[in-house]
């Protein structure tokens, strides 16, 4: 369904990273006052609030919007897996494009070193069952051997894309990486091997974190920031596996990589736009190998030629169609929850041209996408105007 | 209607996972490898494969072996299937 006149008119994030110290509630929290305040609203201004995450005790969602008061707005947990963030955003968009209330607020959040440190268990399936004793870098790591084989490409191209998203990363102070210096193919090679032929710097780190978006009616938005360009939410798409012969029943958390495709075709469609009115995109890059497959599913070249559209730097800053301009999941984290809020922050910031050294010139359209276990796909167009 | 699946197949992709984790507990290996198999039935299957990561050669052919993983409270064992290139290390061409 597209969305109708519809507005991001708050963002907020914290900055990702690893908060042993620090709880759930402070970082929730710190996010959506940040959003809150971006917007120049209160919370008795929101009609209804999403809630995001993957790993916490039932009832999170709803004790944590209390720190923000009491105003008794309905409040809905949503959790898909990696894609979380970004379906807790589309409920609230369809909340306000359908009429059911005028201010909504996605809110994720997320320790994800907790889950790291803790039993293992958690991915959604018991001990010892065939799912759990294959994890998240396997899959990923699946899908670029059968690259390599098929099409030729050299590890170089994944450490090449990881580079690109550490240095992003920077550039970034939200976050969670942010090296010293700037980062080469030839050390991302050198860094531990996590799985053939991925290796530890070419792997999302665990993160904690909170990130926050609210949306509202397009006239509202104006009234409230008269001098702010609008942030609107044209299309979102959301997919689970469709079959086609040889997919994989058993064992994946991730389906197949044409999810990307149909998801994206899906959200163009609705959007009435196309990859060549794209400016900027924010991926599901947990490996980076990952990217690659997307600048081909997302249609931004064609099918063999993501290589090409890599080693002729299209896709860094300054590129044709920059990627990960935030840093990524590589770089900036991937908590699970507020990651794809964490995409939204970026795209709020780049369509407005306040993202500082980051800023896409004339960025006008921005894409969001997720992946998410079990498995699903968002794909999500937004548009300055 | 039920299809019985054979204990061979080919294998379509693969990796090596290094970190030392199998499941919720810590393995005593370095690492395991994963894959793909295209079984002649129709399925494609993904398991965790035996071998190091040396062995695997997309498309190569694979067969099914069970591995006992613990024993549950009542003293049965629990296992699960994976593949190994078919005739041993090396696998058969």
């Amino acid at each position: 369904m597209k969305l109708e006149g519809v507005s991001v008119i708050g963002v907020g994030m914290t900055r990702f990273g690893a908060y042993r110290d620090r709880t759930l509630v402070e970082l929730a929290r710190e996010a959506g006052l940040r959003a809150l305040d971006d917007a120049g609203i209160s919370l008795r201004d929101v009609g209804e609030a999403f809630v995001g995450y993957m790993q916490a005790t039932p009832m999170a969602g709803i004790k944590i919007m209390k720190e923000f008061g009491l105003t008794g707005l309905p409040v809905t947990h949503v959790e898909n897996a990696s894609a979380t963030g970004l379906i807790a955003f589309r409920e609230a968009a369809h909340a306000v494009s359908s009429g059911r209330c005028n201010v909504a607020m996605a809110l994720g959040f997320e320790k994800m070193t907790e889950l790291a440190s803790g039993s293992g268990q958690g991915r959604g399936v018991g001990r010892d069952s065939i799912d759990s004793v294959i994890l998240p870098a396997a899959y990923f790591a699946l899908w670029a051997v059968r690259r390599m084989h098929e099409r030729g490409t050299k590890p170089e191209h994944f450490a090449r894309i990881a580079a690109k998203n550490w240095n992003a990363g920077a550039r970034n102070p939200w976050s969670h990486r942010q090296a010293d210096h700037r980062v080469t193919i030839e050390e991302v090679l050198a860094s531990p091997k996590v799985a053939e032929p991925l290796t530890a710097m070419m792997s999302c780190p665990v993160s904690d974190g909170a990130a926050c978006a609210i949306v509202a009616r397009k006239d509202l938005a104006r009234r409230l920031k008269p001098d702010r360009p609008l942030v609107v939410p044209l299309s979102s798409s959301l997919q689970t596996e469709t079959y086609t012969r040889g997919h994989t029943f058993l064992g994946p958390v991730v389906g197949p990589p044409s999810m990307t495709r149909d998801a994206a075709l899906q959200a163009y469609e609705e959007a009435g736009l196309g990859p060549s009115d794209v400016n900027i995109a924010l991926v599901h890059d947990a490996f980076a190998n990952e990217e690659l497959e997307y600048y081909e599913l997302l249609g931004f070249c064609s099918p063999g030629d993501a290589e090409k559209l890599l080693e002729a730097g299209e896709t860094e800053p300054g590129g044709r169609i920059p990627f990960n301009t935030d840093g990524g999941l590589i770089a900036r984290g991937h908590p699970g929850g507020p990651t794809g809020l964490a995409q939204i922050h970026e795209l709020a910031l780049q369509l407005r041209g306040e993202a500082g050294v980051r800023q896409v010139e004339g960025a006008r359209v921005g894409l969001a996408h997720l992946v998410g276990g079990g498995s699903v796909c968002t794909v999500n167009l937004l548009r300055r105007e | 209607m039920d299809v019985f699946l054979g204990p061979r197949g080919h294998l379509y992709t693969w990796t090596y996972a290094h970190f030392p984790l199998f499941g919720s507990r810590r393995a005593d290996v370095g690492g395991y490898g994963v894959g793909q198999v295209d079984l002649p039935e129709g399925p494609r299957v993904q398991a965790v494969l035996s071998g190091g990561p040396g062995d695997f050669r997309i498309g190569m052919e694979m067969e099914l072996e069970l591995e006992v993983l613990r024993e549950n409270s009542k003293g049965e064992e629990v296992v699960i299937f994976r593949f190994r290139p078919a005739g041993g290390p090396g696998g058969a061409e």
